[in-house]
Formats: C-alpha cells, structure tokens, sequence
C-alpha cells in the first residue's frame, strides 16, 4: 500500500490474474457501500484495463469522461493496491473533507487486505493439509467444540491439553497481548505466572517479528540471551505467536524439561492452529456470542463446502439409457469423509463407487478425496497395463488402491468403509466389491421386495495385505440399488430412536417405481421429516440407481399384457420342474383360464427350450443365467426366455425320425408342435431371446387334441 | 428314488420312479434300468408315476426299446398318464410303443 501517485492511470498490472483482479472489485465494492453512505464519498477502482465507480453518491461522472469537473474542488486520496507482487489497480475517493476520505480511505483498505489476506490464508491451509494432519484435526476438533462448550476457561483448558499431549513431560504457556502487555490466559503443567512487557524475553521477540521460534536442545536454550525464567530447565523449546483477522494478538509457547524429544516444522504449525483457537475462544469471548456463532458457523461451512463439492462428490451420469443415477448429499455442520464417483464406460456400463471415511471434520475430508483419486489413477491404470483393452473388473481395481491408501490411513488411525459397484446393462448384473460399508439395499421389482446385499471384505485401511473379491447379482427392469452413508440410517429423532436400515428398505419400496432423483428426495424428506429437522449430526449422502425400461424393448403381444411376473433361474436342469411350476401358476392367471391340455403341451415346449438353452446354448455349464418372463395377455400367454449363451439354429435341425430309430431331435419339432408362435431373436449384443407364445384356446381344427 | 420291480410270468415290471422323466434326470433312469435290460428280454415300464416326460425322457425310454430290440427282447409300456400320452402323440411315438393300460395286460402281451 502507497500513497497517492499521480501516473496510476498509466500503471502495469500485468502480473495480476483476472480473478483476483475481480476478486478486489468485489471486496472493493462491498466496502464502498456503507462509507459512501455514511460519509458521502465516492470511490472507484482504476486499472490500466479501465476505471469502475464503485458508488455514485457523490462524483456521477467517469473519470475518463470529465475528469477534472470529478474531481475538482473535491478532497481526493488514491491507492495503489500492490498484490501478488505487482500492483493490481488503484483506489479512488473523493469526498468534502480531507481528512474524513483520507480516514475512510485507510478504513477502506485495511478491510480489504485483510479479507484478501484471510482468503489467502485459507488456500494455503487448504494446501498444507495433507502435511500437517495433526494441526487441522487439532483446529477442527475444537472449532466444534466451540459450540458445545459454554465457558471460555473450559476452552481455554482444552486447547492446552491437546498443547500438551503429542509430547511427553510437555509444559504450555498461553499469553494475550494487551496495552503493550502480555498477561498469562492459561497454562498448563505450570503455575505462578504474571503480567509482564510484551518487548523482553523470547516471547517478545517472537511477536515483534512475527515469526514463530524452535530451539532444540538445552544449550541453544540457555544460549539466547534475555530469556523468561520458566524456559530456563526447558530442553526444547517453541513459541507460536499469531494474530487473528479482528487484531488480537497471542503466543502459544511449549516446552519439554525432560527427554530430548525435539520440537520441528509440523509441531509449529500444530503449535499456531491451537494458538489460533484460543485466539477465537477469546474473540468469541469478547464479541457477541450470536453473531460469532453464525460468522463461525458460515466459515466451517464454507471450507467443508468447498472440499465436498470440488474433491468428494463426482457427477452422476444422466445419459445412460437404461440407468437412472441420483445423488444426493445433505451437509452436516461438520463436514465427513462421505464421498461418490461415477465412471461411465460405455453405453451398457457404468461403475458407482461410494465411501465413508471414518472421522469427521477436514482431515477425513481429505483422506475421502485422496481415496476418490486414488480410484481413477488405479482404474486408468490397470486399463493402461491391460494386453487386452478391456474394463478392469472391480476387485481389482479396489485391490489396486487398497494396496496404494492403506498405509496413509494406518498411519492416521483412520479406515474407509466403501463399496465399489459395476452395473453391466449388457447382461443385467451388478458386480460389486463391499468392504464393510452399509448395506447396499437391492429392491427387486419381481418379488417387490428389498435384498440387503453385503460382501466379505474389509475396510480399507485395516489390515495392510487383504485380498478382495467381488461378488454378483442380477436385475431386472424396475429394480433399484440404494447406497447410503450411516448418517441416513444413524438418523435420530426427539425421542433418540435411529431411523435404521428397515425404515429405509421400506422407503425404497414404497417409491421404487419413481425417478431415482425422486427417491432420493423421499429419503430426504422422510428422514427430515422423522428427525424434525432440517440439520443433520451427520452427512446424509445417498445414491440410487433404478433400471429403467428400455425404449426399444421387445412388446411380447400387441394387446397390453394383463399380467406379468419373472423369474430367474440357472442353467440347471435340475430347475426345469421350478421352471413348469412357474408356467402352471401363470397358465392359472388367464381368464379365461387355458385348458389342461394346451397347458401339458406349453409345459413341454418351454421344458424343450430351456433344455435346449442349458445344453447347447450354455453347453451344459450349470451356473449361468437364464430368465423366465411371462404376460398373460388377453388372449395368449407368452413366455420369453432370456439367456446369454450361443445361438443355436432351430432350422438347421433335423427332423426327428418317427420309426423310433433315434433317440433325440425331438425337441425343436415338440416346441413347434406345441405353441403357437416361437421366436427366436437377440434382444441387445450377446443376449439371446425365445418367446413362446401359446393361445388360451385352441382353434377349431386342432382342439383334437382334448 | 430307486425304481420298484416286479415280475409277472416272464415279464419284469420296472415302475418308473418320480413324477417327471425331463433332461434332469433321463440319464440317471438310463444307468439305473440297464442291468435289468441286460438280463431280462419282456420289459414292461409303468409309466403311472410320471406325470411329465419330455423329449429327453422320451429318448431314453427309445434308448431302452432299442437296447432290447438289439438282443431280441422288447420293451411295453403301460399306465400312461394324459400329459406323457399328449408327448408320444406329438412325436408320434405312440405308434411305435406298445403301449397298455395295465401292467398285467402288458404281461399279457407278452405271454401271447
């Protein structure tokens, strides 16, 4: 900052970004308003780009316009603003007195350097966090208890506890800076300590330079000259001396008198959060404890808020067709370790992974991001490292970023549960990787009932060598998979009941027939709805996932279907009476009801080409999937069968031969003879379709057969 | 489920066990009657148990007929329920099976 110069129309300001550029317009801007109001004042803000007026109470002309008509007769100050090493533009004000602009004008000025300044700082915290865990876990740990505890001597307490505890045989001292004084507000492990200059000893020195002090070893200790008798046994030594956005100033000192544990760059900043939340602590005591509240409150806020939009949560796909994936995330007021992703391979795949870390506040916040990246680095990867390009299957990649995070999260005795899922709409089935996360909820439209799915993994982070396996399910159109945070099934309400998995399964249920973005918002609401309130103790983050229909689906009869039911078995000949029995309760359905002997012969046509199905299709491997639909249609039932094995050509078949004199090729010829219609297609790539259809009544020429 | 046997004259009687003869389980009936067509040549399958046969059951009873046909001996069939009858029909089997309403009659088929 520099007084006026009289060429600052003409000044260089190239290395100021564009953004911060606007970022001083817009602190600018906020500052003008109550000044010009109050003081009648006008101000702009000049760069070589051009001029703003950032109030117009005063001055109505630009200055380019009619400079001198502005600013003539006027009293004016200008300001440079240096930022970033360059000078980013200048202020303007022109008022009636010299004095009131010049006052307003430092006012001014002082308010925005220290907001930008504050912003600053935040970044740069936000940078070091993954080097200094302990000081953030330090700073977010007692910003929360801020609210829970009422007295300041309480606070005060807690701060130099934790001053004292990552050492041992630690001893604290905090000091507050007051009219050119430096009184004791707490300490710890020492008693007896009085008021003393803020100009002696090293704490003095440490404030005047506003640089913080380590000193390791007895002799470096006793060295510096000038020193305050109760570091005079210390072995090692630190004093953080800060000062905060409102102008209090503080030290935090710590020493050890025994051992010969040394004190180093990570303890400082350590040692500079907790003299920063003593600072608040006494703010807070000084300010209004409401408005305080509120300030703190958006503060904490804003850092989680921006840490969770831009590191933890990923994008749901919208352009699958046949999935539709919601996300949905209410914010706590402190921030979890919850996170999401989506990564959509093609058209038929998408994976959804979702995590929790254990822990609260911002360091979890970052071991999620960290654990998130560490996901795509590892599927990119092991599809780089593949002979063939293909998608690399889940285990293997939660395997691969197991082996890369569990260290990081021994280390921070912390541990993620997560599971990492795989919707392939190519063969309807859902892979996924549990490792120890909640219950993925499976809705199932056939049975209209929800299947908790769980897998036998552990949480990451829990032991360092763990294999992982995935595991299987299939679904159908209609179905939906709801994953979910414990903060959605922790819920509590006024009476401290939890809202529990059951609640939720029951919820899923009911609305599994709408739009996932609305299931979601039910979940939301009804959760809300049972805690009676808007705020949660927890992140309550959810996914869901709904297969929908797909456009081009096969119609089984032009006349809507009256009723339709599916079943899955596999390729098991052992299922083939499962199988029959399914088609009798369908056949039971049509009204009018099918006679027994069109029943008998549809038993034997499905039986023929599910046994075709199982051995030639499938060549008699017994664990693969077939499908069973059935519609019940006015006046037909149609049975498709769906399976993913070879094509088999029904026409190349030869006829079977009549005078007994060959056991097989019967099968083809029955499942002509006894349905109406039979065709063969293939649905989507790879998977195969047989529908049977079989009229309730026969015609007149082939009712013989009863 | 092991198949009962009776003889009749000369003519064992095998009642095919369970309720459905499908591809699940027409190889099992295959192992399982064999020895017995090894050493007798009037064969009578009680077909009154079965409710269902597919193609595959189909083959395996032509299987049996055939084995005996080889060695000189034959093979009847009799207690046929409705459903199985409708899958001879269909395949037109039932021109190639003697088929009977009884055992005993099938015996006495044979005994002619």
């Amino acid at each position: 900052m520099s007084t006026a110069s009289p060429d600052i129309i003409a000044m260089a300001h190239q290395k100021i970004s564009a953004e911060l550029s606007s970022r001083i317009r817009d602190e600018l801007n906020k500052a003008a308003l109550p000044v010009a109001r109050s003081l009648n004042l006008s101000m702009a803000y000049l760069t070589d780009a051009g001029e703003e007026w950032l109030t117009d109470s005063f001055c109505s002309y630009a200055i380019n316009d009619q400079p001198d008509r502005c600013w003539a007769g006027h009293a004016r100050a200008k300001v440079e603003i240096v930022c970033e090493g360059g000078v980013a533009g200048a202020v303007l004000l022109c008022g009636d007195a010299l004095q009131e602009v010049r006052a307003a004008m430092v006012s001014i000025i002082e308010t925005i350097t220290r907001q930008i300044e504050m912003e600053n700082n935040e970044t740069a915290l936000l940078e070091e966090l993954s080097a200094s865990w302990e000081s953030l876990e330090a700073v977010y740990e007692i910003s929360s208890d801020l609210r829970a505890f009422a007295s300041p001597t309480d606070l005060l307490d807690r701060i130099m506890t934790r001053a004292t505890s990552f050492q041992e045989h630690l001893r604290a001292t905090l000091w507050l800076e007051r009219d050119n004084e430096l009184e004791p507000v707490a300490a710890k492990n020492i008693e007896g300590l009085a008021t003393r200059s803020k100009s002696e000893g090293l704490i003095g020195r440490a404030l005047a330079e506003k640089n913080g002090i380590i000193l390791n070893g007895r002799n470096r200790v006793t060295a510096s000259l000038d020193i305050e008798p109760e570091f005079r046994n210390a072995f090692s030594l630190l004093i953080a001396p800060v000062e905060t956005r409102q102008g209090l100033v503080n030290a935090l000192a710590i020493w050890n008198e025994e051992g010969d544990r040394q004190f180093d760059s990570r303890t400082m900043r350590l040692a500079e959060a907790l003299a920063l939340q003593a600072a608040m602590v006494i703010e807070n005591d000084r300010l209004h404890r409401a408005s305080i509240e509120s300030e703190r409150l958006k503060q904490e806020a804003e850092i989680g808020g921006k840490i969770q939009q831009t590191l933890l949560l990923g994008q749901p796909p919208r352009d699958i067709e046949r999935l539709q994936v919601a996300a949905l995330t209410v914010p706590s007021q402190r921030i979890d370790g919850d996170f999401y992703d989506f990564v959509r391979h093609n058209d038929q795949c998408m994976d959804v992974l979702v995590g929790d870390v254990m822990g609260k506040g911002i360091p979890a916040a970052l071991l999620g991001a960290a654990t998130k990246n560490c996901f795509m680095r590892a599927t990119s990867a092991l599809m780089a490292s593949a002979e063939i390009a293909q998608i690399p299957r889940p285990e293997d990649i939660v395997s691969l970023v197991h082996d890369e995070v569990t260290r990081q999260f021994m280390a921070f005795d912390s541990f993620a549960t997560l599971c990492y899922a795989r919707f392939d709409l190519a063969c309807n089935q859902m892979d996924f990787v549990d490792c120890g996360h909640t219950k993925t909820i499976h809705y199932r439209k056939r049975f209209d009932r929800c299947d908790l799915l769980e897998g036998e993994n552990m949480p990451i982070g829990f032991v360092e060598s763990e294999s992982h396996s995935q595991a299987s399910v299939s679904f159908d159109e209609g179905d939906v998979f709801f994953f979910y945070s414990d903060g959605v099934t922790e819920a509590q309400n006024q009476a401290g009941e939890m809202f529990e998995q059951d609640r939720l399964c029951k919820l899923v249920r009911a609305n599994s027939h709408l739009h996932s973005e609305e299931i979601v918002a039910s979940v939301k609401r009804a959760i809300a709805e049972f805690s009676g309130s808007e705020t949660f103790a927890d992140d309550l983050t959810c996914v869901a996932v709904r297969i929908a229909s797909s456009k081009s689906k096969d119609a089984p009869s032009k006349d809507a279907p009256l009723k339709k039911e599916t079943m899955e078995i596999s390729s098991d000949l052992n299922n083939l009476a499962r199988a029959r029995q399914f088609l009798r309760r369908i056949c039971a359905q049509s009204n009018p009801s099918m006679e027994e002997g069109r029943i008998i012969e549809f038993e034997l046509a499905v039986t023929e080409a599910l046994s075709n199905i199982c051995r030639h299709a499938y060549h008699s491997r017994e664990d693969e999937r077939i499908e069973m639909r059935a519609a019940v249609a006015s006046d037909s039932i149609i049975i498709e069968l769906l399976h993913s094995g070879d094509t088999f050509d029904p026409s190349r078949v030869e006829m079977p031969a009549f005078d007994g004199s060959r056991e097989g090729g019967f099968g083809i010829f029955i499942i002509q003879q006894a349905t109406d219609e039979i065709v063969y297609s293939e649905v989507e790539s790879g998977r195969r379709l047989i529908r049977l259809t079989k009229k309730i009544k026969g015609d007149h020429q082939d009712g013989s057969n009863d | 489920m092991e198949a009962t046997i009776e003889m009749i004259g000369n003519s064992v009687v095998i009642v095919l066990p369970g309720s459905s003869l499908d591809a699940s389980n027409a190889r099992t009936l295959k192992q399982e009657v064999n020895l017995i067509l090894e050493s007798h040549k009037q064969v009578i399958f009680d077909l009154g148990e079965l409710h269902f046969v597919d193609s595959s059951g189909l083959g395996a009873i032509l299987s049996c007929l055939r084995h005996l046909n080889a060695r000189g001996g034959d093979l009847k069939l009799c207690a046929m329920s409705r459903p199985v009858r409708a899958l001879f029909e269909i395949v037109r089997m039932h021109r190639i099976f003697d088929i009977y309403n009884s055992k005993e009659e099938a015996a006495a088929a044979f005994e002619n």
